[in-house]
């Protein structure tokens, strides 16, 4: 079966207090003058699944993001799957 | 006369706060209590279970996230689902929503620190675990966290308040809901809340540190006795 690497990138939602993005933009005022505004810090989380094929990784990341790795009530997540030779 | 009730302190790697409830319960309360290891399969004979305060897993990934899917966690998903009691301080409160036996989530602080201290409560009476209380009484408990600032989305915001879930709210002395007497940024200064039937609920603060004369407060004794005398009746 072949085996995938999965990168899963999770970031706070819209609306959601992000005090870590807001503390990385106040601590850049303090030392540049360039106007680089709305930072947001999420997490990055790697990872590997043995499945048929992609769409059953794929849906086996889904069912992982659900049930563990984010927490929809304040997270969005995205991801790549990459074959493992890559 | 008072029958005893079965409690159960759920205890997981980093809960720090079990030794804590089983102090007030089985001796200041004198209830029957044992205290169950996170690996174990069963919550048989228990009236009430505790999910006790700490740092279940470190805080991993998102707090109370592991600790949700521990073994214990599947009979405390049963054991609710047959309407029994649960309660969560702190920690205990991040693992049920997690769980998503409470709706919403709590997130860091708004000033981002850990914080640590007595703060006034307004209760809200209707409910098995504050049926002592009178209603819209102002009481006086500790919080000591870095995530208690309660999330939740509009649409079920609205649904707390319109079922009565909205517990303990953070308050002024006199009892006004205000930004000031806000800690830490939680949604309508929401300091715990129930699920919707009524027989789990959640709260940031630490009843069981203020439930003895020697530390001159009280005030979170009616919380846990709350819960006997509903079961009495």
């Amino acid at each position: 079966m072949p085996k995938f690497t999965i990168d899963l990138n999770i970031m706070p939602i819209g609306s959601v207090l992000d005090p870590q993005g807001e503390a990385i933009e106040n601590s850049l005022k303090n030392i540049s003058n360039l106007d680089a505004t709305e930072f947001k810090v999420g997490k990055k989380i790697t990872f590997k699944i043995k499945a048929a094929n992609k769409k059953k990784c794929s849906q086996i990341v889904i069912q992982l993001c659900k049930k563990l790795l984010v927490n929809e009530v304040i997270e969005k997540y995205t991801f790549k799957i990459n074959d493992e030779k890559n | 006369m008072m029958k005893k009730i079965n409690f159960a302190i759920l205890n997981f790697p980093g809960t720090n706060c079990e030794r804590d409830c089983f102090h007030v319960i089985s001796k200041v309360l004198k209830q029957n209590c044992k205290v169950i290891w996170h690996n174990e399969t069963s919550i048989s004979k228990v009236d009430c279970v505790v999910v006790p305060g700490g740092f279940s897993y470190g805080d991993y990934l998102r707090t109370g996230s592991i600790a949700s899917q521990s073994r214990i966690s599947k009979a405390l998903i049963r054991f609710a689902n047959q309407g029994g009691s649960i309660i969560g301080i702190c920690n205990g409160f991040q693992i049920l929503t997690e769980l998503k036996l409470l709706p919403g989530t709590l997130i860091r602080n708004t000033n981002l620190k850990f914080i640590c201290k007595d703060i006034n409560l307004k209760v809200n009476n209707n409910s098995r675990f504050t049926n002592l209380y009178s209603s819209n009484e102002v009481i006086r408990i500790p919080i000591a966290h870095a995530e208690g600032n309660y999330y939740v989305d509009k649409k079920i915001l609205k649904s707390l308040k319109d079922n009565d879930q909205i517990i303990f709210s953070y308050c002024s002395e006199n009892g006004d809901i205000t930004k000031k007497s806000n800690p830490n940024g939680s949604l309508l200064n929401i300091a715990g809340v129930t699920n919707k039937e009524g027989n789990v609920v959640g709260l940031m603060p630490h009843p069981e540190r203020v439930s003895e004369k020697v530390f001159n407060n009280i005030d979170g004794i009616r919380f846990f006795k709350s819960i006997i005398n509903y079961h009495n009746y």
